[in-house]
């Protein structure tokens, strides 16, 4: 049986943080390629990718740029994992629009997004990565463009914070190895 | 013969950076807030420096940013 260990005072921000996510902000990782350092009460402060590799920031439509997280148990053994999904909309309907939707079939990849409230959120970095789990191309006026969900199924862990220093020091270290 | 004496390479003195203006704190399309400390870090040098090359700011650097 484990033993909870901590208290939270809740939220004292005023106003209460922004909801959303900014949609400037998607950078995509090869899981293989990218290493965090910390990781203690979930919060990462420094990145390093391996030789050769690169950051890969997507830009979004506002609209529909979400990302969740959503706990399951194991009916058999109690175990607690989580579904991470990212999910965004580019407004293009274009052969270079189905090639970058193209690219992301078959990748193990980490996401990290920046929220409105000014928290940079990494999902896909423990026990699996996000993959591509749904596409849309539609050329209806309320959804047109292609939407694309990234997620994975179990991840072993909840989403991680990236915080080096601050957010423009943080936002600064993943520009830095953008490609 | 005397040993001749090589004088030690002189190490070129680090850049320093400020605002324009002296100004304490601007706002960076990308970055956010950015402030003077902000200057000291190599990191947030070069990814102003990146983004202008990339033309996702236009001219942020040579516009704001000084030598101190």
């Amino acid at each position: 049986m484990c033993l909870l260990s901590a208290s939270y005072d809740g939220t004292t921000a005023c106003p209460p943080p922004a909801p959303g996510l900014d949609a400037q902000y998607l950078w995509l990782i090869n899981r293989s390629q990218v290493t965090f350092t910390g990781g203690s009460n979930h919060l990462y402060t420094d990145i390093t990718l391996s030789s050769g590799a690169d950051l890969y920031r997507w830009k979004f439509h506002k609209k529909g740029f979400d990302s969740t997280e959503e706990a399951t148990e194991n009916e058999t053994t109690g175990a607690v994992s989580w579904a991470q999904s990212v999910t965004g909309r580019i407004l293009d309907l274009s052969g270079a629009a189905a090639s970058k939707i193209d690219s992301l079939r078959g990748t193990d990849l980490v996401a990290i997004v920046k929220t409105k409230a000014g928290r940079l959120l990494v999902y896909g970095s423990t026990g699996e990565g996000l993959r591509l789990k749904a596409n849309t191309a539609n050329s209806a006026a309320d959804s047109y463009g292609e939407t694309v969900t990234l997620g994975n199924d179990e991840s072993s862990a909840k989403y991680y914070e990236f915080l080096d220093t601050d957010l423009a020091t943080s936002i600064a270290a993943l520009v830095a190895l953008e490609a | 013969m005397a040993d001749e004496k090589i004088p030690a390479p002189v190490k070129p003195a680090a850049k320093g950076y400020k605002f324009k203006n002296n100004a304490e704190q601007v706002m960076h399309p990308v970055l956010g807030a950015l402030t003077v400390e902000h200057l000291k870090n190599e990191k947030v040098i070069a990814a102003i420096k990146k983004l202008d090359e990339k033309k996702e700011t236009k001219g942020f650097f040579e516009a704001m940013i000084v030598s101190a």
